[in-house]
């Protein structure tokens, strides 16, 4: 046989020996530079240490000095709440937070990231001028030491009124230019001394003007951003330290507008090309009591994580980093988080009454039910025009009376299991807008059926069905978002309860890319949805019925002109108390003509591991974890 | 044989159109139309945003052109011979330019290099499947036609058409269940590729102080083990079937009784003779299996936190990210007229008989 081992298979052997060799070597060689570079990293560690104690000192004794010479008062310094819970006997510096993620983020850097998962780790690297304090909700300084509002709107309004323009139907299309038209809101920002970068470098006001025309660079895949700033006309630097925001027009939120303007430092993102940062994965760097490993380096795939800026000017929070760990599957974080591989489980309702009263799960979490302030709200929607023609929604006593026919109260359990509120308008319970005076419609089956009589509808020909005056019966499809079991639970409930009435409903589930479509070209009978809503939310968008044209959100051709008029002098009222009344009128109006069925806000329900302190329920939801700590004794990822 | 490659090589050309203009056309027709899912999941975008992303959208991308003028646009964009496309949108002239595989609408980025993230993920997972799924199929396929009728070769096909028929889906959760949990056997990790502390890991196993580190490659191992189990199980049936089939037709041919009947080994015999005139219906299947493979992950994928090409081609059709799902199209297209190709070859190298002069 010629299958001898010859010469030549003798050296191919040799080779392939000496490359294995090569290899393992190679891999012993990277072994041992992992423990220069581990050395290398601890020192580095330390001396970050050491940094952030000297400039904590330093900080203390001068930083506030230099401002009229006494300490801060409480309402005024952004860092109250650290400062008292430093007091706390088991306060201690150190350890991680890791929660777990149901969907991934493609991109971290600001502007151009679109999910609420980037929002998150950008809230912790980047700071604002102003915030929200989280139990008062009252707005405090963060990067400025304080600002002054002028408001000119009603010079504005009677230039308006003597020079009348059209006002353009698209919410976010702005007049056009015209320099004698006098700014109906200038906000000047006194910007704080002492803040800097993560890198060291000043903030100043330039920095807030930078990051202005940042945003408004047509070349900045920011178009949703740019939507509400819009509305600004310029921000201009008006002294060393002062930075002025002019408006274009007046509108409610424009405080809220300038203060929650995410600070981007110049010297960083100036120096890149428009496409390459709309490109870019993760060029995050910024002011705020974390950063990124590397501000440029992140991609997709990689260990989403913050880790504490040593550098950072103000009380610098208890938890050295945070980790947010992507869980596609829903049995896979939960038992994630019984292994303790990960410190939060936010549950779905079934799951939290299970886990609820597991003594396991008692043992190493607390839970949390609670309004978060951005929750937001399910409701069904009334179509009342179609093809031209006004369908049987259009009477304001059928939607009434449809609500009426409805246990909102028994289809809110069943759905969230107790774990939400009956709402009657499209305000946060936890917002003043909120009336709650307001009552939700009584469910009073036979006064609907009544109320369907007095508007035609009734029985004619026997079949259990109701029909108008001209004969039609009375059916109609609920349309929602396909592959959500709640949704589709909802429905038939709705359905089963209106089927009493004397009403045909079908369930018509779409797939979501479909559901848009039917939705512009408002192609449905009623559909089930949920918007996201606020700590203040501007309804005009919805219930405006300037907004009815096709791809508008209000698609249910809805108009009250009394709820226009409200709308529309409510967000161009500054004034707070003024404005608070505007609003809860509306919710009245909302409540009495339904064009909606409102029905619930849900409830966050969240478990997190027992090892934390200070995580406790404020009036935004749960305190942030800049401010939960762990005792020395039970950190489980820094060891001390 | 040159010829011949090469002629195949071109008729991928026209084939490689046909399966994107099926894609394309079936994704723009589709009620709801491309890039129409601009919204969160439940429709939580803020209202005020919509309108503005979508105008945006139509301008950047021509998504509001006519549906036959935004495939050639495609086609001469991934094309290396084309027209270039000005600032202003307008076509220039007709040279040899770089292709694209374009822009994802949803990310933003060019598509290249989020294939690019997610490729080398799932040919990982697939590249120790492969290997670990034929050498388990063909060892039991051979000795399964040794001892045919016998108990072995009963059990084995029994159980293994007993794991073809478990879902992934529930195996993959039940795993998680009871082998990542510490209520049960916490022998493995519930997801993911690496540990929390993997980037503080050396690179080898070591043993500091007594205690053991098991180290970042050991790391990467130990979370693959569920995993690729769960991609692995399902494959031996059909592969041990075929193989048993193929060695039951040689085992009693002529040649192998001549081969005993010289006396040779039953050893030899089997691995050099019969084995040997068995393979050819497994080039076949390799020929698929690679490209089913890369899709096939994305269960799995999804079960144990696994950013690979899968969870991509979901989450693309899922938002109707066009250009995303048409390069994984193409992408995995291409592998599968390659690995036809090479089938072809390989047929000619392992039968002398076959040739395509």
């Amino acid at each position: 046989m010629d299958n001898r081992f010859g010469v030549k298979d003798f050296f191919l052997f040799l080779i392939l020996g000496i490359l294995v060799i090569l290899v393992l070597l190679a891999m012993l060689q990277y072994d041992r530079q992992w423990d220069d570079v581990q050395m290398i990293r601890s020192k580095l560690d330390d001396q970050a240490k050491e940094l952030r104690y000297l400039s904590e000192k330093i900080g203390s004794g001068q930083g506030f000095a230099a401002n009229n010479n006494t300490l801060p008062e409480a309402g005024d310094d952004p860092f109250y709440r650290l400062r008292e819970i430093q007091q706390m006997p088991s306060f201690a510096r150190g350890d991680w937070v890791i929660s777990s993620l149901a969907g991934k983020s493609s991109t971290l850097t600001p502007l151009v990231s679109g999910d609420a998962y980037a929002a998150d780790v950008q809230d912790l690297v980047l700071e604002t001028l102003a915030q929200r304090d989280p139990q008062t909700l009252e707005w405090k300084p963060l990067l400025s030491t304080g600002w002054k509002i002028e408001d000119n709107t009603k010079a504005y309004l009677d230039y308006l009124e003597k020079h009348p323009t059209t006002q353009p139907t698209d919410p976010n299309a702005v007049l056009p230019d015209d320099p004698n038209r006098p700014v109906p809101v200038t906000i000047h920002f006194d910007i704080r001394p002492g803040v800097r970068f993560s890198d060291g470098q000043p903030l100043t006001a330039d920095d807030v003007v930078f990051t202005f025309n940042f945003i408004m660079n047509e070349k900045i895949d920011a178009p949703r951003q740019r939507a509400y700033f819009r509305k600004i006309a310029k921000v201009e630097k008006t002294g060393a330290s002062r930075v002025t925001f002019y408006y274009r027009e007046p509108y409610f939120e424009s405080f809220e507008l300038a203060a929650s303007m995410q600070v981007l430092p110049k010297h960083f993102y100036g120096k890149f090309e428009p496409e390459a940062f709309n490109q870019s994965t993760g060029y995050l760097m910024g002011s705020g009591p974390y950063k990124l490993e590397s501000p440029t380096a992140w991609k997709p795939g990689d260990a989403m994580e913050v880790l504490r800026n040593e550098r950072y000017w103000g009380v610098s929070p208890p938890v050295d980093r945070i980790v947010w760990r992507v869980i596609d599957n829903d049995v896979a974080r939960l038992t994630s988080f019984r292994n303790g591989e990960v410190d939060t489980y936010g549950a779905p309702p079934e799951a939290y009454v299970k886990l609820k009263d597991d003594p396991e799960m008692a043992k190493k979490a607390n839970r949390f039910e609670y309004f978060a302030a951005t929750g937001g709200y399910r409701y069904v929607a009334w179509n009342q025009q179609r093809d031209g023609k006004p369908t049987f929604f259009a009477d304001r006593n059928v939607r009434r009376a449809i609500a009426m026919a409805i246990d909102r109260q028994r289809l809110m359990n069943e759905i969230t299991l107790g774990y939400a509120n009956l709402t009657t308008g499209p305000f946060s319970p936890l917002s003043k807008q909120y009336d709650k005076s307001v009552e939700p419609l009584p469910y009073n089956l036979n006064e609907a059926k009544k109320m369907l009589a007095d508007a035609g509808f009734t029985d004619r020909n026997g079949d259990g069905v109701i029909e108008s005056s001209a004969g039609e019966a009375f059916r109609f499809k609920i349309t929602y978002p396909t592959g959500i079991a709640s949704y589709e639970r909802q429905v038939l409930f709705i359905k089963d309860a209106l089927s009493r009435a004397g009403i045909v409903v079908e369930a018509d589930p779409l797939e979501w890319s479909v559901f848009q479509d039917r939705l512009k070209n408002k192609n449905y009978d009623a559909i089930s949805l949920g918007w996201t809503s606020g700590i203040e939310t501007d309804i005009f968008q919805m219930f405006h019925s300037s907004q009815m044209m096709a791809g508008g959100d209000n698609f249910m051709s809805y108009k009250n002109v009394e709820l226009d008029g409200l709308i529309e002098k409510a967000r161009i009222t500054l004034d707070e108390e003024a404005r608070m009344k505007l609003w809860r009128r509306a919710h009245q109006i909302l409540n009495e003509d339904q064009p909606y069925m409102f029905l619930w806000f849900g409830k966050a329900l969240l478990f997190v591991d027992k090892r934390f302190e200070n995580v406790r329920e404020l009036r935004s939801g749960l305190t942030p974890r800049t401010e939960w700590f762990v005792p020395t004794n039970q950190q489980r990822w820094t060891k001390n | 044989m040159l010829t011949y490659i090469v002629r195949r090589i071109l008729l991928m050309i026209p084939t490689l159109i046909g399966i994107t203009m099926v894609v394309f056309f079936t994704m723009a027709f589709a009620p709801g139309g491309v890039g129409a899912a601009l919204g969160g999941a439940e429709g939580n975008m803020r209202p005020q945003e919509r309108e503005a992303l979508r105008k945006y959208l139509n301008q950047r991308y021509g998504l509001d052109k006519p549906v036959v003028f935004q495939y050639f646009r495609w086609v001469n964009q991934i094309s290396p011979v084309g027209f270039i496309v000005k600032d202003d949108g307008s076509y220039g002239r007709l040279t040899i330019k770089a292709p694209s595989l374009g822009e994802s609408f949803i990310r933003k980025r060019p598509v290249v290099s989020i294939v690019a993230e997610t490729l080398p993920v799932t040919l990982l997972l697939n590249l120790v499947t492969i290997p670990i799924i034929y050498a388990i199929a063909i060892t039991a396929g051979i000795r399964s036609a040794q001892h045919r009728g016998k108990l072995f070769d009963v059990g084995v096909g029994t159980s293994m058409v007993a794991l073809w028929s478990l879902p992934v889906m529930w195996v993959g959760v039940m795993a998680i269940g009871f082998f990542a949990s510490k209520d049960y056997w916490y022998l493995f990790p519930t997801g993911g590729l690496h540990d929390t502390l993997a980037s503080r890991m050396a690179f080898l196993p070591r043993y500091v102080e007594g205690t053991f580190h098991r180290g970042y490659l050991l790391d990467v191992a130990w979370h693959l083990v569920l995993p690729v189990a769960c991609l692995t199980y399902g494959g031996f049936a059909v592969l041990t079937k075929l193989m048993r089939a193929a060695m039951l037709e040689n085992i009693t041919a002529d040649f192998a009784r001549t081969a005993r009947a010289k006396g040779l080994p039953e050893r030899v015999v089997i691995y050099r003779h019969v084995l040997r005139n068995s393979i050819l219906p497994l080039i076949t299947v390799a020929a698929s299996i690679l490209p089913g493979l890369l899709g096939g992950s994305v269960i799995v994928e999804s079960i144990f936190s696994i950013n690979g090409m899968g969870r991509l081609m979901i989450e693309a059709i899922n938002t109707r990210d066009r250009d995303v799902i048409l390069s994984i199209t193409l992408v995995s297209g291409l592998i599968s007229l390659l690995c036809l190709i090479l089938a072809d070859i390989c047929y000619a190298i392992a039968d002398p008989r076959v040739s395509y002069e």
